[in-house]
């Protein structure tokens, strides 16, 4: 069973005033197992955001199957929606409600709301409950979110862009908090960010997308392994099969290259890839 | 439905000081008496209605919401209530406000006592009424664009735009209170009146429109359903279309029986003590004999009319109405009352230049008595009396002014310009209440000019016109 599954989903804007092309997202497919994490990672605009909104019937798909916890259609997503912890990139509360007030709000909205829990998250976060949201840092009202998406037994998270913004401090709190939740097995979490060291440290698989499509979803540890970086001359560099390429750059020593290792020369020096030179060099590789 | 509801309070809680904003200005509306209180009513239902779709003023909200386990249905359902609860939170702010200035202030003299702490008596009151009632739009349309800030919802500029629009609606708004509402209302009240039924018409077009808008709406909120978008948006446009219909029927039926005629604008006049009385009645009915007490007071009505006539810058036009509609005939330039024994003619072009009264032998007339009036106050005035000490006798007998034109003048054997001010009067009518100004109801029709000329702080020359 899949806690989320995309197939084929397409929306085409319309283009604005003084764009010369309007965004589209194409033919976006994923899979979530449950009990996993999985990273959509994307420069700003590739098209994150849209799928996550397409994912939470926000937006209006133009083609395409969403399935979320099992459940298919519009209708079926509302109830399933009960079972879905939501943050969003911008945090949504009403300026003028305190902590409190969103509790008694979310009380009467899902029927698994866990007011004791609820309130151990504001005080393990130090947020003040008595505070109108409008006064709450940025870090504060995104911990705030998130307070409320792990407050009514949600088996599946959905986070836009949970730690843009953030101090490295906060941004591993939230890590630490994310991986506490998907220590129960059946809970999962897809979530959105640029920022790849926080994906790299959370998530079981890894989706990029660049320019509305997803050029390269896998799991996580299988990518790492596949793929490796190598450093060398532009000679040495022209000998490697350009299929197995994903990406490269030029420096003053000759070529860094993210490369399959199995193409990797005999005696080429190689290391490791990390997931922030992978998507570096992957999107770069997009843009030529 | 009750979650829903819920997560709909928030935009009560916001909306809820501009609420209450709109019961204590309705109450200083109220407090400054003037007379359209029935179109404050109505424009609190128009403001409510601005929000009927509330919850749209918080985007970011609304986005929010839609990730929760909440439907479509649910969602619209609220909105609906919330806006239908709005409108009755409008309308008990209004009534509670009227009650509490009717049965309450009245009795504890409050009027009085904002009069006395606002030096307004001086002014004329129809300014200050124009003035409260741009203020009230105004003070609204600052707190709507305030609750668009404040909500997040709107762009900055989409905001400032709509502000714009708000204001410029409210101040149409004004002008469509100051110069129609009050003719289409009476227009309402007299289909109604002549023809009850059409009521039915009227609850059963105005249920169909909201049940047009709840449709749209629902069609406009459905998302990756194209059928059930699709099938809400043709039923909305369906009803729609019928209720417009209904309402356009209802219309021109009307019109065809004769039941629809615009009235003219009669604020002023409909004052009249006894206007009522005429309005009500056939023109046969005022032909009928009347005794010596109804003489007298049709007598009143009609020079108290002429002298408004007179005095208020009437155009022919406008001053030919007003005498057909309470039964002068007109012939050439003469106006005849049979039943009233009275005849008068008017001379001007465009205005009224010169006034006769032909035949006054049931009494001397309005403008006789005026001058009588006046002349009576002018005996009580005597030169070298102070200003302060004139506004006082002016109090104590009873007067108020209405409008007052101030010019200079120079005359001989005085050092410094003598100020001219010439005072337009009404009388307080004998039965209000003592140390009360008198509401617009009440004042009486009997108005002349006085004109006071100062000099050096004194009053030098007093005549009534």
């Amino acid at each position: 069973m899949n806690a989320v599954e995309l197939k084929g989903l397409c929306k085409k804007y319309k283009a604005k005033r003084g764009e010369t092309r309007a965004f589209e997202l194409k033919d976006v497919s994923l899979t979530l197992p449950y009990g996993c994490i999985m990273g959509l990672i994307g420069e700003n605009g590739a098209g994150k955001s849209t799928t996550i909104r397409l994912m939470l019937d926000i937006l209006e798909k133009d083609e395409g199957e969403i399935s979320l916890l099992g459940c298919k259609t519009a209708e079926d997503r509302v109830k399933a929606k009960d079972e879905i912890g939501v943050v969003l990139d911008d945090p949504c509360f009403p300026d003028i409600f305190t902590a409190v007030q969103i509790n008694k709000m979310m009380k009467s909205t899902y029927s698994k709301w866990n007011e004791e829990q609820f309130f151990a998250y504001l005080e393990r976060f130090e947020i003040d409950k008595k505070k109108v949201v409008r006064k709450l840092s940025k870090g504060m009202k995104m911990k705030l979110s998130i307070a409320v998406a792990l407050s009514h037994s949600a088996k599946l998270l959905i986070m836009d862009e949970p730690t843009s913004g953030l101090d490295p401090v906060v941004r591993n709190e939230i890590v630490e908090i994310l991986h506490e939740f998907t220590r129960v097995p059946t809970n999962s979490v897809l979530i959105s960010s640029h920022i790849v060291s926080d994906l790299e440290k959370l998530c079981d698989y890894v989706a990029f997308i660049h320019k509305g499509r997803v050029v390269l979803c896998d799991e996580k540890d299988r990518l790492l392994d596949r793929y490796a970086t190598v450093h060398c001359s532009a000679d040495e560099f022209d000998k490697i099969d350009p299929s197995a390429v994903k990406g490269s750059v030029d420096t003053h020593y000759g070529v860094d290259a993210v490369i399959e290792r199995t193409a990797i020369p005999e005696g080429m020096n190689f290391e490791p890839v990390n997931m922030e030179e992978l998507f570096v060099l992957f999107v770069r590789n997009q843009h030529l | 439905m009750k979650k829903a509801l819920v997560n709909q309070w928030y935009i009560v809680k916001m909306n809820f000081f501009m609420l209450l904003s709109f019961a204590v200005l309705h109450v200083l509306q109220l407090v400054l008496d003037f007379t359209f209180a029935s179109d404050f009513v109505v424009v609190g239902v128009l403001f409510a209605g601005l929000f009927v779709g509330g919850y749209a003023q918080n985007a970011k909200w609304k986005t929010y919401s839609k990730t929760m386990p909440i439907s479509v249905f649910e969602r619209v359902n609220a909105s609906f209530a919330f806006a239908v609860g709005q409108m009755l939170i409008a309308l008990a702010a209004v009534l509670t406000t009227n009650i509490v200035s009717v049965y309450v202030l009245n009795d504890v003299g409050a009027i009085n006592l904002v009069w006395s702490l606002v030096d307004v008596e001086a002014l004329p009151k129809e300014i200050l009424a124009y003035s409260v009632a741009v203020a009230w739009f105004a003070g609204l349309s600052i707190l709507t664009a305030f609750c668009f800030f404040i909500s997040g919802a709107l762009k900055r500029y989409f905001a400032i735009a709509g502000s714009v629009a708000v204001l410029g609606t409210m101040f149409a708004l004004i002008m469509l209170i100051m110069l129609r509402l009050d003719g289409f209302l009476t227009v309402f009240a007299n289909v109604m009146n002549k023809a009850p039924w059409q009521l039915a018409f009227v609850v059963i077009a105005c249920v169909l429109l909201l049940l047009a808008s709840w449709f749209a709406v629902l069609g406009i909120e459905t998302v990756n359903s194209p059928e059930s978008k699709k099938r809400f948006i043709t039923r909305a446009l369906v009803i729609f279309a019928v209720a417009v219909l209904t309402f356009g029927g209802l219309v021109g039926y009307s019109y065809a029986k004769g039941y629809l005629v615009i009235p003219e604008r009669e604020d002023k006049y409909s004052n009249y003590p006894h206007y009522n009385d005429y309005n009500d009645k056939t023109p046969e009915a005022t032909t009928e004999p009347a005794d010596e007490e109804n003489e007298k007071r049709i007598m009143d009505d009609v020079y108290g009319f002429l002298s408004e006539g007179m005095c208020v810058d009437l155009t022919m036009k406008d001053f030919e109405k007003r005498a057909q509609r309470i039964g002068f005939e007109k012939e050439g330039n003469e106006y005849i009352s049979e039943s009233r024994n009275i005849k008068f003619t008017v001379e001007g072009d465009s205005e009224i230049t010169e006034f006769n009264l032909v035949n006054d032998s049931s009494c001397n007339g309005n403008i006789v008595l005026s001058k009588a009036e006046g002349d009576a106050f002018e005996e009580k005035f005597s030169l070298g009396m102070s200003e302060a000490d004139l506004i006082k006798l002016f109090k104590n007998e009873g007067i108020y002014p209405a409008y007052i034109t101030e010019y200079y003048d120079f005359a001989d054997g005085y050092d410094d310009r003598v100020i001219v001010r010439k005072y337009n009067l009404y009388l307080q009518q004998r039965n209000s209440a003592p140390n009360r100004l008198p509401s617009q109801n009440e004042l009486s029709v009997q108005y002349y000019t006085l004109v006071i000329h100062v000099a050096e702080g004194k009053v030098v020359f007093v005549k009534s016109y």
